[in-house]
């Protein structure tokens, strides 16, 4: 369990203030007027998502984050919180314990659960005997009954969660001609190593691994982040895909988007990069004005993708790191945690 | 909830730390008090994971965009998962234009342990002439300094080196840091104050060369890493398989900017703080409050009686201390003590003896005179089984050194090992020269894709290195320090005001001192791919050094706080972070920093103060 001062630790930075106009809303229309989500800090990080401290019963710690969920009563006048979601019994609400600080209660109810990786949950919170979603958390949807509940995804989640299979199709596309995988000496690499993937799963060395795509997981990075941390720009995606989708129809007519040829997207590519706001024929800028600015979006977001920590949906089964292993002294794998790495002191 | 203490601090880095572990164990009742979060290592508490990661996106976060109505509204800003959010708290300065931008240079870390907690750890000490530049360049010939400016705003602290050097030997021991004496041209009265270093990384072996070809006595750069048992804190090395401590596990990449999830890394948590926190002798005597933030202070005819904070619901409090130390970076002290005063008439004549147009409150704002050189090796080598650097010299701190190039100061110059050693940190820092600008030159150098992507990585990763110099800026009243008229932080609260250019000798200081960064990669066998320094940036970079502002002297006219740190018409503040230094030290002054605040301690203590 995490203790109070954990609480407090993850949450005053964000959520306390008293200034509540909306200094967080970047402008991109990604919150209504008054929802509370733009007053605070990176409301993105609620509920915390964090490595796990004790499994549940016999179940190892790698399998598992630790949720906590966070419910602010800054003005004091709620008795009770708790959370009922898909991670557990929908009929077993759970209760969030009142935060104290130096033995006095804070604004903050909470409760910290173990919940397993690579999975999306829905959830809401029961204030006072009401049903309510997250005020805090903006990642929200409306389910099949039509109500709307609150969303969290754990670690090394592979579910898309905000892009359609045809957006991140058209975006793996873009990564294997940003990346450098689609090379002669990342093909080899990656033909190597999915089948070394293959054959240690087989022998059941590994758990679950299997190809994402050439691009080293990066689109289901994109769809990761644009859920979460950087929300704000899933409208850029949305339009610009949408613009790409139908160019590409033009260009390509005899194929989906998605299969179109190299040539196709190679020529796209450079047309975006032309220029100060690129010169893509075919492009309507009263829709979007710069598909240079997109271009760059991605470009920031493919890098990250390929590379970072598998638990942000990117560089799965750590393929973007092992190919840079393969041409280069980097023996990442000392400094991270197991079963990513090798570490025997790090635990993550 | 206890609201009376002998000393309250407020800032738990390289200021306020060391204060707090000398009082508490001289027997009196302290509170830290931080604005920041008690992030923690792992097995604190037993069985915990880490607040800290070994993540590159714990370093530079996720883009966010500036809100705040200035001049660069709507652009991108990173920053790490420690460092304050633009948006709720910002720094604004005046760039040569005239307009004002936010900016994230000039914060250190919003945690416990401050800045010491995503530093490099290089833990210089300053020269004997660094403390004496008035006295040094009085007889002195120097170039670029038409005006005389640079002798008539020179001044020598109110300490010697000698007055300081025990601190300095205290400092070493009891933060944990590793090191070579041989080679440096400073004084050590004691032989056994560093920790042994680790093995070097073979890349800097480039940089060793270098200095060496040039003549210059080169050393182990001294860091704050523990790499044996640390006794006064009680951290121990890992253990390998057979039991041998395994000091070398340190070396990571996940250094400079990132907090350290083993506690290897000396912040002043695991090195002062926690160890009180443990100390059954200190007991109750100690108090730590996270989470909190000071939003002024109050005085009653020259003491500070009260200390207004808000708790980590955001609820008033305050909380009264016979001694109260401000040591929240320079910036902030200096703006918290602005804040102050405008509550209070009575506090402001104090705080600025006098009106306030005449104030030397926030004047003489420093930061470093610091560039240098990059280039590619060849070959190439593991740079993420590193820390932040391996070699250094003081060369061009010698008086035959700056006797030849006309210059009032020195540096210390020495090799950046783990700089764009993992592969997010060389795309975000790809020709950048500072946070305010990292990923643009990546995101838009639009070729490298595919082939060109790894022709790019060829050409850079794990082949890079370069060599840094860090100077004395020249001390000019105009750089300053004040309340931005008109933006305001989350708290309603006004947010710091930074107006800050070089002098031109400043200009021909980094001039000289790139050129010899340049020449130690050359003679090392570098490609040189670049030099040059901060001068030529026309945002005048703040940097992330954050010096003077609130400078100490023998003279109340000429300073904010007498040579012990205590503001001159209070009985009982004190300010101990780099805002102190009328000079900022051809070195890094973290070390420095915790040295002077030992040694205020050891006042506070020995001189009966409390």
């Amino acid at each position: 369990m995490r203790d109070d001062q954990y609480v407090l630790n993850h949450c005053t930075a964000y959520l306390a203030r008293r200034d509540q106009t909306p200094r967080h809303d970047f402008g991109y229309g990604h919150y209504q007027v008054g929802d509370i989500g733009a007053r605070v800090r990176e409301a993105w990080r609620f509920p915390i998502v964090d490595s796990c401290a004790v499994a549940p019963g016999n179940g190892s710690v790698f399998e598992f984050n630790d949720v906590t969920f966070v419910y602010p009563d800054f003005e004091m006048q709620h008795g009770s919180v708790s959370v009922v979601g898909t991670f557990d019994r929908l009929y077993k609400p759970i209760n969030l314990n009142r935060i104290n600080f130096l033995g006095e209660p804070t604004a903050y109810f909470a409760v910290t659960i173990p919940v397993p990786k690579r999975s999306v949950f829905h959830y809401r919170l029961i204030v006072d005997g009401e049903f309510v979603v997250d005020q805090i958390n903006p990642q929200r949807d409306r389910l099949d009954n039509g109500e709307v509940w609150s969303r969290f995804f754990t670690w090394e989640c592979t579910s898309p969660v905000v892009l359609q299979r045809w957006q991140l199709r058209i975006l793996e596309r873009f990564c294997d001609h940003i990346l450098p995988f689609r090379t002669k000496q990342g093909e080899r690499f990656f033909s190597w190593y999915y089948k070394h993937l293959a054959e240690e799963a087989k022998a059941g060395a590994i758990r679950g691994s299997f190809r994402i795509d050439d691009s080293a997981g990066a689109a289901n990075y994109i769809d990761k982040i644009l859920a979460k941390e950087e929300r704000h720009h899933l409208g850029d995606y949305n339009i610009c895909l949408k613009q790409l989708g139908r160019i590409i129809r033009d260009r390509d007519p005899d194929f989906e988007p998605e299969n179109a040829s190299e040539k196709t997207y190679v020529d796209l590519y450079n047309e975006m990069a032309t220029g100060p706001i690129g010169e893509v024929v075919g492009w309507n800028l009263s829709e979007y004005g710069s598909p240079r600015h997109f271009l760059n979006l991605l470009r920031r977001h493919a890098f990250t993708g390929a590379f970072s920590h598998p638990k942000y949906g990117g560089n799965l089964t750590t393929a973007g790191w092992q190919f840079l292993k393969s041409r280069f002294p980097f023996e990442w794998h000392q400094s991270l945690e197991q079963p990513v790495g090798t570490s025997t002191n790090y635990r993550g | 909830m206890r609201t009376e203490f002998d000393i309250v601090i407020i800032g738990s880095g390289a200021g306020g730390s060391p204060i707090a572990y000398e009082l508490a164990r001289a027997g009196k009742s302290v509170l830290v008090l931080e604005k920041g979060p008690l992030l923690r290592p792992q097995d604190d508490p037993p069985g915990a994971p880490s607040d800290y990661k070994r993540d590159e996106l714990f370093a530079t976060g996720p883009e966010k965009r500036l809100t705040i109505d200035v001049g660069n509204r709507g652009s991108s800003i990173f920053s790490s998962h420690i460092e304050p959010d633009l948006n709720d708290e910002p720094h604004i300065y005046r760039e040569p234009g005239g307009n004002d931008y936010a900016t994230i240079e000039g914060y250190t870390a919003q945690a416990v342990g401050g800045g010491t907690q995503l530093y490099g750890a290089v833990s210089l000490r300053f020269t004997k002439t660094d403390l004496q530049l008035k006295s040094f360049n009085d007889s002195r010939t120097l170039k670029a300094d038409p005006n005389g400016e640079v002798k008539r705003e020179s001044r020598d602290w109110p300490i010697s080196y000698s007055d300081l050097e025990p601190f300095y030997c205290k400092a070493e021991k009891l933060v944990g840091i590793n090191g070579q004496q041989d080679g440096q041209e400073k004084r050590f009265s004691q032989n056994d104050t560093y920790q042994k270093p680790l093995s070097p990384n073979p890349i800097s072996q480039f940089a060793a060369t270098g200095m060496k070809d040039k003549g210059m006595k080169v050393y182990r750069t001294p860091l704050a890493v523990i790499t044996e048992d640390h006794s006064s804190s009680g951290r121990k090395i890992p253990r390998d398989a057979n039991g041998d401590a395994a000091p070398e596990v340190a070396k990571t990449g996940f250094v400079n900017r990132y907090g350290c999830p083993l506690g290897l890394k000396s912040n002043t948590y695991v090195a002062l703080l926690r160890p009180l926190m443990n100390d059954a002798d200190v007991g109750n005597n100690f108090e730590l409050r996270a989470n909190c933030v000071v939003t002024h202070l109050s005085q009653q005819n020259g003491k500070v009686d009260r200390v207004h904070y808000l708790d980590p619901s955001g609820k008033e409090r305050e909380v009264k201390g016979k001694i109260v130390v401000v040591a929240c970076s320079a910036i902030e002290s200096v703006r918290l003590l602005l804040l102050s005063a405008e509550h209070d008439a009575a506090f402001a004549k104090r705080l600025h003896q006098g009106s306030e147009s005449d104030s030397i409150i926030g004047k003489y704002f420093l930061t470093h005179a610091f560039g240098g050189a990059e280039g590619n090796v060849p070959g190439v080598f593991d740079k993420s089984l590193s820390l932040d650097s391996d070699y250094a010299t003081d060369f061009c701190a010698l008086p035959e050194f700056l006797d030849e190039h006309g210059l009032w100061a020195g540096a210390a110059i020495y090799n950046n090992t783990s700089d764009q050693a993992l592969p997010i940190s060389m795309g975000r820092t790809h020709r950048s020269q500072d946070l305010d600008t990292i990923w643009n030159s990546y995101v838009n150098e639009s070729d490298i894709t595919g082939e060109g992507f790894l022709n790019w990585l060829h050409g850079n990763f794990q082949r890079g290195l370069s060599v840094s110099f860090m100077a004395n800026q020249v001390p000019m009243r105009s750089n300053r320090i004040e309340l931005h008229p008109r933006v305001t932080d989350k708290w309603g609260r006004r947010v710091a005001y930074i107006l800050k250019g070089w002098h031109e000798h400043d200009l021909h200081l980094m001039n000289v001192m790139a050129e010899q960064c340049r020449d130690i990669l050359d003679k090392g066998g570098v490609a040189i791919e670049g030099h040059g320094h901060v001068g030529n940036d026309a945002r005048a970079r703040i940097a992330n050094h954050i010096l003077g502002g609130m400078r100490f002297g023998i003279d109340p006219s000429d300073s904010a706080l007498d040579p012990n740190c205590r503001a001159w018409r209070f009985d009982n503040l004190y300010v101990t972070d780099g805002s102190f230094m009328p000079t900022s030290g051809g070195a890094n002054p973290t070390l420095t920093i915790q040295a002077n605040s030992f040694r205020i301690a050891s006042h506070l203590i020995n001189d009966g103060v409390v």
